[in-house]
């Protein structure tokens, strides 16, 4: 028996008729879930418009899935088969392409053997993530070509996103995600850091690593998944078909102007709906998780409301927030994120909460403003962790991340205190992802440095202009691949300044902002000298306070070039502070920024007092 | 003796012997004047001249005390270092305090707590040291029953249950009748006057014999543990504010403390009026 439902009235994908993007490519794909293979087989018709204006001989593919082949490809090398904490199963995932032809006006044409491995990255013979196929005849400039592939997806047990994972119960969850060939970018001269005057452009494809996200070209998808009856489904996309035959059903999807298209599937999925303005939102959540799906959503709507009011709207009618289970957690995919939770996690421990915000925040940057993963990690990671930080402590309020008596933690400044200590000079922004000398300084540059980069480049600029900033580098870069040269310039160019000190220094350099204040100085009839310092090689324009014996203050301006500067005062002067507004975010000793020369607070008294009242805890702790 | 009665009696005894409740309390406070004093010293040298005193009063601010921690780690560290004088000095004090105030009370008004703590601390110690190595023991034996429990069920529901609730629960329960049989063994050696080891045994045997003792310490000790978490409220209610305000607060935490103590003294109390009948058979077993 066979049950079609169209989905009467099923959403567009967006909230526009066609795409708004150049939409150089087409995927028609038809998925099969093999669940007790723990495989997808599948079928794709890749269309491709040439964007260049000289022809093109050659197409690149990812097959990122190809990582997980072996232990000697450069995904396991790098990482030793481990991805934030989770280790790559025993059972070996890949990508067969086991048909590859392109059609032409005289039929089909073979180019099976025609693919080759290429490793643009480190020349690993062993890594098969990036492959290469030279056409029988060139696509001519704004002329389109289709390449159908038969493939198998082997999925590995759950690592790095992808995969699967059995639940207790002996349910399976599958996240099908980097699944399919997928064609890198073909970037034309002027793109990106394609010169003006190259004569030809160029493939962008990057192997697998361990540190690194991905990059790839808006297109419009079309995707048919065949599953077992009993899963439930989520997808990048909007459903327009769903069909029932016998013991499977066959979803059909569709999606415009987005780079990827993921999807996941189990049996024990909870499925949960809500409504934010034109958004309907999806939580797939775990079954012994369902007590918590209004976080996900609050956080949902919190994120959404955030990024419509500064950003601009969100595009795409549908979100599906997936609670996966190990590493499938804490990633985005257009219109699908995963931002798992825990059981009986408090409610003060606002983890999904972060997750879902940030990975939402993905939407945007990497969603819409789909800047290279691989080689500008920090303008996705960074610029989503730096509002994610944002809008968690406007939204969720003092203790946005954790908040348990006597001890609250904001967003901010984790990322800040994540950046500052114990070596903040030790990565810099503007880095390939894979040539970071370690995950952890991956990590702290594109996500925390990056979001207090932005956040010292706000104190600067002051949030109306950032905003504005940021609000026009979307409008004008959505749909695109910008970089961090487009992003500098949309910020000089809003702002008025010219911010190559501030780039060079902190984009492109390592420099460390710790000014202090060195001395304040007695220089007889009732006069003062005092002493700032530039303790690190960063430059950065500093606000002094002065306050005066007198009780009056002043606020002075210093360029902050000199590594020693000294101000001389006719009045005495009781206490000198360096980025009173805390602005500075980046500074990496703040506590050096202030000094005077009086006592009088009530430090010492609280210090003491608080101390010996948590011995005598202790001791009653030992004498109960 | 009745349930009521060996609570009355204990608090009575607290009540009459008030002094032994200043004694305990104020050893305890001067234990943690001393120990706080150079700390806060430090922490008051790098503090200070910042004048970011007034903004670490109101709460807690991670940026700073990340830079207090890191660019001052090595002063932080050594002075932070001598807190682990605290470990043997609570050992000693806790042993000296038991069989001290269990001779005090039992010894009728005017008995030395200090020649009580002389004349059995030594055995209190051996006590104290048994105790602790059984609590060791078996607190390791229980983390890794339950841990491998943990590990071994595949369900996430199950691993939270075992880890967050019922681990807690396990080490609180193990805590706690270690305690109680330290408390009544030390109490053995105080009233019969008998060795360490047949202390432990005595202290067993009195808590069969007297099970409602086990009530009267769960309901001082409930009592003792509310004054703690009242101190702890406070201080979360009253976070910031000059000195006066300070002052304030720890002067309302003193007073819970003393309660607390109160409590203490009130379950060693209870425990001296149980009569030397419990202790009798192993002091003559030793004859």
């Amino acid at each position: 028996m066979t049950m079609i439902h169209l989905s009467a009235g099923a959403q567009h994908p967006t909230t526009y008729e066609g795409p708004r993007s150049e939409n150089r490519i087409t995927y028609e794909l038809d998925a099969v879930l093999d669940a007790d293979l723990r495989a997808v087989r599948g079928q794709a018709q890749i269309s491709w418009r040439n964007p260049d204006s000289v022809p093109v001989d050659t197409l690149q593919f990812h097959l990122y899935l190809n990582a997980f082949r072996s232990s000697r490809s450069t995904f396991m090398r790098e990482g030793g088969g481990r991805h934030r904490g989770f280790v790559a199963g025993g059972t070996a995932g890949g990508l067969d392409i086991e048909g590859l032809s392109v059609l032409t006006p005289d039929g089909e044409r073979d180019l099976t053997n025609r693919l080759v491995y290429i490793r643009p990255d480190d020349g690993n013979a062993y890594d098969s993530t990036v492959a290469f196929v030279r056409l029988p005849t060139p696509v001519m400039p704004g002329k389109e070509i289709t390449v159908s592939a038969r493939f198998l997806a082997r999925l590995p047990e759950i690592v790095a996103r992808t995969g699967y994972a059995e639940r207790p119960d002996g349910t399976l969850f599958f996240m099908v995600a980097q699944w399919f060939p997928k064609l890198g970018v073909y970037e034309v001269p002027g793109q990106r850091y394609v010169p003006d005057d190259a004569p030809r452009g160029r493939w962008n494809t990057h192997q697998f690593h361990a540190n690194s996200e991905f990059y790839a070209d808006f297109g419009t998808y079309t995707v048919t998944i065949d599953v077992p009856l009993a899963y439930v489904v989520g997808a990048t996309g909007v459903r327009t078909v769903s069909e029932e035959q016998g013991a499977r059903k066959r979803l059909r999807y569709f999606a415009q102007d987005v780079h990827d298209f993921a999807w996941t599937a189990s049996p024990a999925f909870i499925a949960h709906e809500d409504q934010w303005e034109h958004v309907t939102l999806r939580l797939l959540l775990q079954p012994e998780h369902r007590g918590q799906a209004p976080r996900h959503f609050r956080a949902a709507k919190v994120a959404l409301a955030a990024f419509d009011e500064i950003l601009g709207p969100y595009p795409y009618t549908e979100l599906t927030l997936v609670d996966g289970l190990g590493g499938a957690n804490g990633m985005e995919y257009p219109m699908l994120i995963t931002c798992g939770t825990t059981y009986g996690l408090p409610g003060r421990l606002r983890l999904p909460e972060v997750v879902t915000v940030h990975e939402f925040g993905h939407q945007y940057f990497y969603g819409l403003l789909a800047s290279n993963e691989f080689e500008e990690a920090w303008l996705d990671e960074g610029m989503t962790s730096y509002f994610e930080a944002k809008i968690m402590d406007e939204a969720y309020g003092p203790g946005s991340l954790v908040n348990v008596p006597g001890l609250r933690l904001d967003d901010a400044i984790m990322h800040r205190l994540n950046y500052a200590k114990p070596e903040p000079s030790r990565a810099v922004l503007q880095t390939r992802a894979w040539q970071y000398a370690s995950g952890a300084d991956y990590g702290m540059a594109s996500y925390s440095k990056a979001a207090t980069v932005l956040r010292t480049l706000e104190g600067f600029l002051g949030w109306p202009t950032t905003r504005e900033v940021f609000r026009t580098y979307f409008e004008r870069w959505r749909y695109r691949h910008p970089t961090a040269r487009d992003f500098q310039a949309v910020a000089e160019e809003v702002s008025g300044e010219d911010l190559e000190w501030f780039f060079s220094q902190y984009v492109y350099g390592s420099s460390v902002v710790d000014y202090a204040v060195g001395a304040i100085e007695p220089a007889g009839e009732g006069k003062s000298t005092v002493r700032l310092l530039r303790l690190a090689d960063g430059v950065f324009p500093q606000r002094v306070r002065i306050r005066f014996a007198d009780g009056s203050a002043e606020d002075l301006h210093w360029d902050g070039s000199a590594a020693e500067h000294r101000l001389e005062f006719a009045r005495s002067v009781t206490e000198v502070y360096l980025d009173p507004d805390n602005e500075v975010w980046l500074d990496a000793n703040r506590l050096n920024n202030r000094l005077r020369t009086e006592g009088g607070d009530a430090f010492a008294l609280k210090a003491w007092t608080t101390l010996a009242v948590w011995i005598q805890r202790l001791l009653a702790i030992a004498a109960l | 003796m009745m349930l009521v009665q060996l609570l009355r009696a204990g608090l009575g005894s607290a009540l009459r012997r008030f002094d032994l409740v200043i004694l305990v309390y104020g050893i305890q406070l001067a234990f943690a004047a001393v120990l706080a004093a150079p700390i806060a010293r430090s922490l008051e040298a790098i503090v200070g001249p910042t004048g970011f005193g007034a903004e670490l009063v109101a709460g807690a601010d991670f940026v700073l005390w990340a830079d207090i921690l890191v660019e001052e780690a090595r002063t932080v560290g050594r002075r932070g270092l001598h807190l682990l004088w605290l470990l043997p000095l609570v050992m000693l004090w806790k042993a000296a305090k038991g069989v001290g105030l269990i001779h005090a009370l039992g010894m009728g008004s005017g008995a030395s707590f200090w020649r009580g703590a002389m004349r059995f601390g030594l055995r209190s110690v051996i006590v104290g040291v048994i105790f602790t190595a059984l609590a060791a023991l078996m607190g390791t034996l229980v983390l890794m029953l339950l841990g491998t429990i943990a590990t071994a069920s595949s369900s996430p529901v199950a691993a939270y249950w075992i880890l967050v609730v019922l681990m807690p629960l396990a080490l609180l329960a193990l805590f706690l009748g270690v305690d109680v049989l330290r408390a009544t063994s030390r109490a053995a050696i105080a009233t019969a006057d008998i060795s360490a080891l047949a202390s432990t045994r005595a202290g067993f045997k009195a808590l069969v014999r007297q099970p409602r003792l086990l009530t009267v310490y769960g309901a001082w000790k409930l009592l003792g543990l509310m004054c703690l978490m009242l101190s702890f409220q406070a201080e979360l209610h009253v976070a910031a504010g000059g000195s006066a305000a300070i002052a304030a607060l720890f002067i309302l935490q003193q007073v819970f403390f003393v309660i607390g103590v109160v409590c203490s003294v009130s379950w060693y109390g209870a425990l001296a009026s149980a009569g030397p009948g419990l202790w009798l058979q192993e002091a003559e077993s030793e004859l």
